[in-house]
């Protein structure tokens, strides 16, 4: 009797995909084996399963709410537990011998339907359960499901790392072999191209990619002007009828805009049909960061430029390119958020994507070892791998040896959300983690965009605050942005602030004024964090700017006016403020004693600091100013605790420690 | 159980007389709870130690000689057990209102010991029960309370006392609502239980606090029982409450024996387990004597801890995008302006007692 298998997954195209590849390999390698696909109304696999000939069934289900609303977690609980009941009657009436998913929410059913029969048959219930996961970074569904499952499959060797070793192996994304083998000048003649030409393609799969037509549109009269360059586009053509993005008609667009409508060496394509002929005819691939795209370029041995979705909830796109890129088989760019764009929709930087371009085309060397190392990437065939380990599973053969996987790197930047991003960068700037490579900075500032443009203050605020820790002054216009109108958005403001305090002792010369004019609005804002913050700035003005007399005059007014503020950490900075610009000794002293008596001890402090700043740069005479440190209040409410205990404690573990290195 | 035992044995004996009054039983419940704590304390902190069940920072880093990181939590464990076992001494075991009192103690109790053990087992103070399910905790009992006082056929209270509303300077009863007193007695459990825990951050913070909030609920619990003195003071009689007296003893016993050893510096925190323990019993004792404004009063701290942390997060945080007090609660408030702990606190010790001063005062101005 034929074996039975059920497999399940979809919403995208993207988890249905690789099913099918595997479903077609299972089919010739077990011809007698049934099989029944579990999947979801509406979605992707509707379309796709039973074109490929194979029974579908549908059961509910619901993505996790992101949200902690209880209304929405019921609604998503109650779903979830339809399906559930819905698949264990699948799963009882087909007794598969496994349950095979590729992630997504819509596998979830299934996949824990098969595992509660299990826990509760006692084992009676023996379906196993293979999971495959396409991207880096584990998804959600398949993070959850990772404890039910027998053997994950991870397109990626890098994500062995987050699953236990001996419950997982590398399989590789499973893509169906219809990609055709070509020569590369056969392709070329066939398509009318030049034998000679340096022969770009980029395409964003079926529906066409916003971003990689325009980015490439708008860059095609810088890229032409190099004749050897030749350009194709499958730009790709709206989803049926209901209208949606129209590649074509935009590329078309902004090529006659530019006046490179109809150049011959410009091939606009809606939809490709035989991509194993241009994939043999290019030498430079541009993409998007899909694991079914990224497989099968690699496995093609063809160096590319990868532009990611840029997300900051969902990292995997991100993820994926970065792992090629590392592995040196392929070049990243980051795209930019949408509301920064003139147009409104996300966009690649023009400049940056030619000058990877030019720079790939210039070093044939370098496109050579590229493609080498892409081939290498991901060994073996996907589904065959796939098919063993199921064999295996189901106890028709040994276990398959693992197919090799070296290749891997610990990419630190997957996975953080803005507050993991921050203490991140705190560690940096201490030391505690390695600085950031060229490449890391830019996914880093194209991250920081991101949190700029969010309408949650409390992420503008993060942003802020990121950059002032990473010192990224080319970030500067939005700072100053937040600084300037801190009202609507008060911690905007104030971490605007924060950053400019530390970003202004390095920045250009050009954002000058525009830091004086935040600064003197800033000490006199309505929230007193945003006037405390605003007044670090001054020092660290006056050193890397210096004020004019006519400015020193106009803050000062303030800032002795902020000697009596109702917030003492606003008291606090406003007195080491104005004795950081005040050249005028009695002025200075006379202000400076209302603070004498202030009731706050840190503010007295502050006092204190000052008269010694005074008096090391030759505002005070030194006799004078020992003669006002005497008349302040030195009665504190304040003092800092010390366990001597702990103490001893730390001395003696460090000593001992370095006793035994 | 004591008291069982000696009534039993020397019902007609001369000097039983002794065990027989409230005062001289809440004294005695007092003391007891105060020595048992002394006697179990030190070992029960070794063992939370031991167990590593020691507060962390954020990150749980190496040891700071300047922090208080690595100090035992669910201290609460020390109050609950003595004050409990105080009352199952000394308290009459019949007596309705004990009982209540009793399940109290020991529902939140055991739901803030879960929500410590969580915390610090998963390492971080958001990871503890959510935020959700806390409040079906409190708002659960609230529910059992509101039926116990309000259902005639198992409340021991009158039943025109029941569902009235009264506040100080006002003789009788300000109006009579059965479905508003439903509503207030949830609001007012999950008021006290939540906010002695924000009162819970500082060495000592809320033991003293809680302990004039008992004594003053305990007296008015013997006034509001005594058919004497009621009458005499113009309060509602209600029979056999003044048995909560003899449970505020207990509790008070506890508290103070606790802050033995959690005064600055402390050795040991009481966490959500100890807090909520108090917040609950307080606001259960609160209710069953119909004196809710009183222990409002009384407890003006709470009301001042609970409404910094509302104001900064609802009104600050989420609406206006700001900070409005330096930080929240209050406390943390005045240490950031450079107050030391000890100072706070104390501060805040005598604000508790003399709001107990002015609850107590309520009984004669009315």
């Amino acid at each position: 009797m034929g074996k039975r298998f059920i497999f399940t997954g979809g919403g995208s195209g993207g988890h249905v995909s690789p099913a099918l590849a595997v479903i077609t390999e299972l089919k010739r390698e077990m011809p007698d084996s049934e099989i029944l696909y579990v999947g979801m109304a509406g979605k992707a696999e509707c379309a796709m399963v039973p074109k490929a000939g194979i029974p579908l069934k549908l059961v509910k289900s619901a993505p996790m709410p992101t949200g902690k609303s209880p209304v929405q977690l019921a609604k998503f609980a109650a779903t979830l537990t339809l399906g559930i009941l819905k698949a264990i009657g699948i799963l009882l009436s087909f007794r598969p011998d496994l349950v095979f998913a590729t992630g997504g929410y819509v596998s979830a059913p299934t996949v824990f339907g098969a595992w509660i029969l299990r826990k509760v048959t006692f084992g009676l219930f023996k379906t196993k359960i293979l999971l495959h996961e396409s991207n880096v970074d584990l998804g959600r569904m398949n993070k959850m499901a990772a404890h039910a499952a027998d053997f994950i499959a991870v397109s990626f060797p890098e994500t062995i790392k987050s699953l236990k070793a001996e419950k997982s192996f590398y399989s590789g994304y499973p893509v169906r072999s219809t990609i055709s083998q070509h020569d590369k000048s056969e392709a070329r003649r066939s398509l009318g191209i030049p034998e000679k030409s340096f022969v770009i393609f980029a395409f964003g799969g079926s529906q066409g990619a916003r971003t990689i037509n325009r980015v490439l549109a708008e860059s095609a009269p810088e890229l032409l002007k190099d004749t050897d360059i030749f350009i194709i586009n499958g730009a790709g053509k709206p989803f049926g009828s209901s209208g949606g993005y129209d590649g074509c008609k935009d590329v078309r667009e902004i090529l006659a805009d530019k006046g490179l409508a109809d150049n011959d060496r410009y091939l606009l394509k809606d939809f490709i049909d035989d991509m194993g002929l241009y994939y043999a005819a290019s030498d430079l691939l541009v993409i998007r960061a899909g694991a079914g795209s990224i497989m099968e370029v690699c496995r093609q041995g063809k160096p590319s430029v990868i532009i990611p979705i840029t997300n900051l909830a969902n990292d995997h796109q991100v993820g994926n390119a970065r792992f090629i890129g590392k592995l040196g088989a392929a070049k990243v760019v980051y795209e930019e958020p949408e509301a920064l764009s003139p147009t409104g929709v996300a966009f690649a930087d023009k400049n940056e994507f030619v000058k990877a371009v030019s720079e790939l085309k210039n070093d044939p060397a370098g496109l050579k070892e590229m493609s080498e190392k892409a081939k290498n990437i991901f060994p073996g065939d996907p589904a065959k791998i796939i098919i063993s380990n199921i064999k295996y599973m189901i106890g028709l053969s040994q276990k398959p040896e693992p197919v090799g996987c070296a290749l891997r790197f610990n990419d630190r930047l997957i996975g953080l959300n803005s507050v993991t991003l921050e203490s991140f960068m705190r560690k940096i700037a201490s030391g505690a983690e390695k600085p950031l490579d060229p490449d890391e900075e830019r996914l880093i500032k194209a991250k920081i965009r991101l949190l700029f443009v969010s309408k949650n203050p409390v992420f503008n605020a993060r942003a802020c605050r990121i950059a002032g820790i990473a010192g990224f002054c080319d970030l500067m216009p939005s700072i100053l942005d937040f600084a300037k109108n801190p009202l609507s958005k008060p911690f905007a403001g104030r971490d605007a602030f924060w950053a400019l305090s530390r970003l202004t002792k390095s920045c250009d010369e050009r954002f000058r004024n525009d830091i004086f004019e935040a600064v003197l609005l800033g000490i006199s804002n309505s929230y007193y964090e945003t006037r405390f913050n605003a007044e670090e700035c001054v020092p660290a003005f006056e050193k890397r700017f210096g004020f004019s007399s006519g400015e020193k005059g106009r803050l000062l007014e303030t800032l002795y006016k902020n000697f009596k503020d109702r917030a003492f950490e606003v008291r606090m900075n406003a007195v080491s403020a104005a004795s950081f610009i005040d050249r005028d000794s009695s002025r200075i002293l006379k202000e400076l004693q209302r603070c004498y008596y202030d009731s706050c001890w840190k503010v007295r402090i502050s006092v204190m600091k000052a008269l010694l700043q005074l008096s090391e740069s030759g505002v005070v005479a030194p006799e004078a100013a020992l003669a006002e440190l005497d008349k302040i209040l030195i009665t504190s409410t304040g003092y800092t605790t010390e366990y001597e205990l702990k103490q001893v404690y730390k001395t003696v573990k460090t000593a001992i420690s370095t006793e035994i290195k | 159980m004591i008291y069982a035992l000696l009534s039993s044995l020397f019902e007609n004996t001369r000097g039983f007389a002794v065990f027989k009054y409230l005062t001289s039983r809440a004294l005695i419940a007092f003391v007891t709870a105060f020595l048992i704590s002394l006697l179990i304390g030190r070992p029960i902190i070794n063992m939370l130690y031991r167990r590593g069940l020691r507060s962390f920072e954020r990150s749980y880093g190496e040891i700071n000689s300047q922090k208080k990181t690595g100090t035992p939590m669910m201290g609460g464990i020390i109050i609950f057990l003595t004050g409990i076992g105080s009352v199952l001494m000394w308290c009459d075991l019949t007596n309705p209102f004990v009982l209540v009192l009793t399940a109290a103690g020991v529902w939140f109790a055991l739901f803030g010991a879960i929500d410590d053990y969580l915390k610090i087992k998963l390492r971080d103070p958001d990871k503890g029960l959510s935020r959700t399910f806390k409040f079906a905790v409190q708002i659960g009992f609230g529910v059992f309370l509101a039926f116990f006082v309000l259902d005639p056929s198992v409340s021991p209270l009158p039943s025109d006392v029941a569902n009235s509303f009264q506040i100080p300077f006002f003789k009788g009863f300000l109006f009579n609502s059965t479905p508003f007193t439903a509503a207030f007695i949830v609001f007012m459990i999950v008021y006290s239980a939540n906010a002695v825990n924000f009162a819970d951050g500082m060495d000592g913070l809320t033991t003293v606090p809680s302990i004039c909030v008992f004594i003053v609920l305990g007296t008015f619990a013997y006034i509001i029982g005594n058919t004497g003195h009621s009458q005499h003071l113009l309060y509602e009689y209600i029979p056999r409450c003044g048995e909560i007296t003899v449970f505020c003893g207990a509790v008070i016993g506890a508290a103070i024996g606790f802050l033995w050893f959690n005064t600055h510096p402390a050795e040991v925190f009481m966490g959500d387990t100890g807090s909520l323990f108090l917040g609950g019993v307080m606001g259960t004792a609160a209710v069953l004597i119909r004196q809710e404004v009183v222990f409002i009063i009384a407890g003006a701290i709470f009301v001042v801890e609970i409404t910094s942390t509302f104001v900064q997060e609802v009104i600050g945080f989420k609406l206006l995008k700001r900070r409005i007090l330096y930080r929240a609660p209050i406390h943390h408030h005045f240490q950031h302006a450079g107050l030391a702990e000890a100072k706070v606190v104390t501060r805040f010790w005598i604000i508790s007692i003399m709001t107990a001063a002015l609850a107590i005062m309520t009984i004669k101005f009315r």
